[in-house]
């Protein structure tokens, strides 16, 4: 019941009562619950049967309707060959900032090399327009071209550009936690990493998920166990790195390495930022319900 | 509806029969009858254009350099079981007879390493279209200036290149002129263009003994800061000759719309000279522009329109991010086509009949609008990019499933008087009675 159901005209009396009303409906349902936990302390199965029944909702159960998340990728081999162009060879590449980079994305750069595979990372220049830089890259047998973007002293994006021809991806990056904040973390070692994609069910999610497929080599050090997790959940995607041991045959434990941030797809363009293919618009956030990836 | 698809992931052609109404990415909505993927050949080998050459004859141009004639066989729907699907026919795809190798990528390179805007530039066909006035034969372009003419013998169901010409490359569009008195007899007229290769009006001869370039635009004068303005027509529409009193006889007569990627909106008069008569930015910073299709009384098959004076026309362009605009011919913008619904860049825009406008991108939907008003009819999820679009039919298959209706959240209140005063009665009964059981002993 809201409470401008109450056909009460004093506002202040309407309020009062309202308040009382739910005050009584609180209490009932508390001993409910009470009476409901110790009837199910002594059966068990009731439990598992009350919550097998009652799944809440949530906004992602709740996603509106996407034709494409059942539907499989067409061309499915063809798009995997675009972004796996050099067969055998591992991924190749080259990290730069945006032009005059001020000392936090010198800091990021940092932190990507340690994480990205087979990185060089290029102090960028006066005087170079990306075509040029693509073309030099494509020279010399680059594969992926990730750009980090800082305004103001803040790192604020990040690009991804597949290369020879495209896609390039531009992401917001936001919730940096730097390594050292992060109680208890470990150092990470050279090793490949394994790599785990969470919930990328639309065709673009399916996209997202092939340029970090595409990132880093197929063949991670097993005796490394360490995990980078890109997990995306209402189209943020979380970045986050562990490594993990097998304490006996049933548990598993988890140190974290950091670092930790957060990216949210804002651009898909085809080839070198040439058409869009997918563009965030403020009006999308309206509809709480509706996933892009 | 029966619209045929380029899908460019798979490379495959697909027949789409839908009705008014059709939206993919509701479940409540009506769904498409049949969506059917047939000539599958991969992405390497897209199709690039097409043309209708009748109901059941199709030439298709592959990104591999390769020339169809498929044949369109109409089978009738074989229905699953469960499906209560009215009954309808689809079309089966066969290809008759093909020509391959007729790109050339390596006259492209040269010219991408000198673009400023693009990074790597592949050889595709760019216009198919029927020479006016005659049956069989073709006009074939492509994006790194070979025009050719190609022929089908029905009888012996063979495609055959006759002759082939070079242009300045590179290519956006070869658009051909199709207004004149009589299809039948003379010289046929075609204009191309491209990154900075400015229109240009050549004639080709009716026996394709040769390729005369007439006529080549002027580029406008510098801007107020004076800089010169860049050259990049993407799309051409051609009007009928100019008629007035004052028409010199010695000097060509063509008028025509130019959309360029730098947002302009040219009209051109030979007659007037080799500039532009009016050289319009649509959007502000020179957004690029992509496509141009008239809007208009009486627009012929290639697209033209059969009107002698810049007015009384409008035009449907698309740009590089996820709009589909509607000028008027004075450059002031009428209507947005898909405002919220599309996501991404339109990369191909048709008319059809004046009556739909067919959109296909690279958001992976096909959608129908109507041309007017600018209200969806359809939108059918493809699977894939959209290259091309062509619409067959435009008929109704079968009768539509009543809406469902969501019902509403709130229940209505009870209208009768006497209802709502005993509801009230018994919430203050109720709350009287927790009120004394709730009331709190007095600490001692």
């Amino acid at each position: 019941m809201a409470v401008e159901e109450l056909k009460i005209k004093n506002k202040q009396k309407r309020q009062q009562l309202f308040a009382e009303l739910k005050h009584q409906h609180n209490k009932e349902r508390h001993t409910m619950r009470r009476a409901r936990a110790k009837e199910e302390r002594e059966d068990t199965e009731a439990k598992s049967k009350r919550l097998a029944e009652n799944v809440p909702k949530t906004i992602e159960s709740m996603r509106e309707y996407d034709e494409t998340v059942t539907q499989g990728i067409e061309g499915d081999e063809d798009d995997l060959m675009q972004y796996f162009n050099n067969k055998n060879e591992p991924p190749k590449i080259l990290l730069t900032t945006n032009v005059n980079a001020k000392k936090k994305a010198y800091e990021f750069a940092n932190v990507l090399i340690e994480i990205l595979p087979n990185v060089t990372f290029i102090k960028r220049k006066f005087g170079y327009k990306l075509k040029e830089i693509v073309d030099i890259c494509n020279r010399r047998g680059f594969t992926d071209l990730v750009i980090i973007n800082e305004d103001k002293k803040k790192v604020t994006g990040l690009t991804f550009m597949h290369l020879p021809e495209g896609p390039s991806f531009y992401f917001k990056i936001s919730s940096y936690v730097e390594v050292q904040k992060i109680v208890g973390h470990g150092r990470p070692t050279s090793h490949i990493p394994e790599l785990i994609l969470n919930n990328f069910q639309t065709r673009l999610g399916k996209t997202v998920g092939r340029l970090f497929q595409s990132i880093f080599p197929k063949n991670p050090d097993f005796e490394g166990r360490q995990v980078i997790t890109l997990h995306n959940q209402r189209d943020y995607i979380f970045f986050r790195r562990h490594r993990y041991v097998f304490r006996n045959e049933e548990k598993v434990g988890l140190q974290e390495l950091g670092p930790q941030f957060t990216l949210k797809l804002k651009r898909l363009q085809r080839g070198i930022k040439e058409e869009t293919e997918w563009e965030h618009r403020p009006e999308m956030d309206k509809e709480k319900k509706k996933f892009y990836l | 509806m029966r619209l045929l698809a380029s899908c460019v992931d798979s490379g495959s052609l697909k027949e789409i029969l839908c009705n008014v109404g059709t939206d993919t990415s509701k479940k409540a909505e009506i769904q498409p009858l049949s969506i059917r993927t047939s000539l599958s050949e991969g992405l390497k080998a897209s199709i690039d254009t097409l043309c209708l050459c009748d109901r059941y004859r199709i030439l298709l141009g592959r990104n591999n350099g390769t020339l169809e004639m498929v044949k369109i066989v109409d089978v009738p729907h074989t229905e699953e079981e469960g499906t209560q699907l009215p009954t309808f026919q689809v079309s089966e795809f066969e290809v008759l007879d093909s020509i391959s190798g007729m790109l050339d990528d390596s006259k492209l390179a040269p010219l991408y390493e000198g673009s400023k805007k693009r990074v790597k530039l592949t050889d595709g066909f760019v216009t198919i279209s029927q020479l006016p006035g005659l049956k069989d034969s073709y006009l074939v372009a492509t994006r790194s200036g070979l025009i050719s003419v190609v022929k089908w013998d029905a009888k012996e169901s063979k495609l055959t290149k006759i002759e082939t010409f070079e242009v300045k490359a590179p290519l956006e569009f070869a658009q051909l002129y199709d207004l004149g008195q009589d299809n039948s007899s003379g010289d046929f007229v075609l204009a191309y263009g491209g990154e900075e290769n400015s229109v240009k009006l050549v004639q080709l001869k009716r026996d394709y003994s040769s390729l005369v370039q007439v006529w080549e635009a002027k580029n406008v004068k510098n801007d107020k800061l004076d800089l010169r303005v860049p050259i990049w027509p993407v799309a051409l529409r051609f009007l009928r000759p100019l008629e007035s009193t004052d028409v010199e006889k010695s000097k060509l007569n063509y008028q025509f719309v130019v959309i360029t990627r730098w947002s302009h909106l040219g009209l051109y008069r030979t007659q007037h000279g080799r500039k532009p008569l009016q050289y319009k930015e649509l959007l502000p910073n020179r957004e690029p522009l992509t496509q141009l299709q008239l809007v208009g009384k009486d627009v012929s098959e290639l697209g033209n329109i059969f009107a002698t004076d810049f007015k009384d026309f409008e035009i449907v362009t698309a740009d590089t991010k996820h709009n589909v605009y509607k000028f008027d011919i004075k450059g002031k913008l009428q209507l947005k086509f898909g405002k919220t619904d599309i996501t991404g860049a339109s990369s191909f825009l048709a008319v059809h009949d004046q009556k739909y406008l067919l959109q296909g991108g690279l958001d992976r939907y096909a959608r129908i609008f109507d041309l007017q008003s600018g209200t969806r009819l359809a939108k059918v999820y493809t699977g894939s990019k959209v290259n091309y679009l062509l619409m067959l039919d435009d008929d109704q298959v079968g009768i539509d499933k009543p809406k469902v209706t969501k019902d509403k959240k709130r229940k209505p209140e009870p209208e009768d008087e006497e209802e709502q005063e005993a509801q009230n009665d018994e919430l203050w009964h109720h709350l009287d009675k927790s009120k004394q059981n709730s009331v709190k002993k007095a600490r001692k």
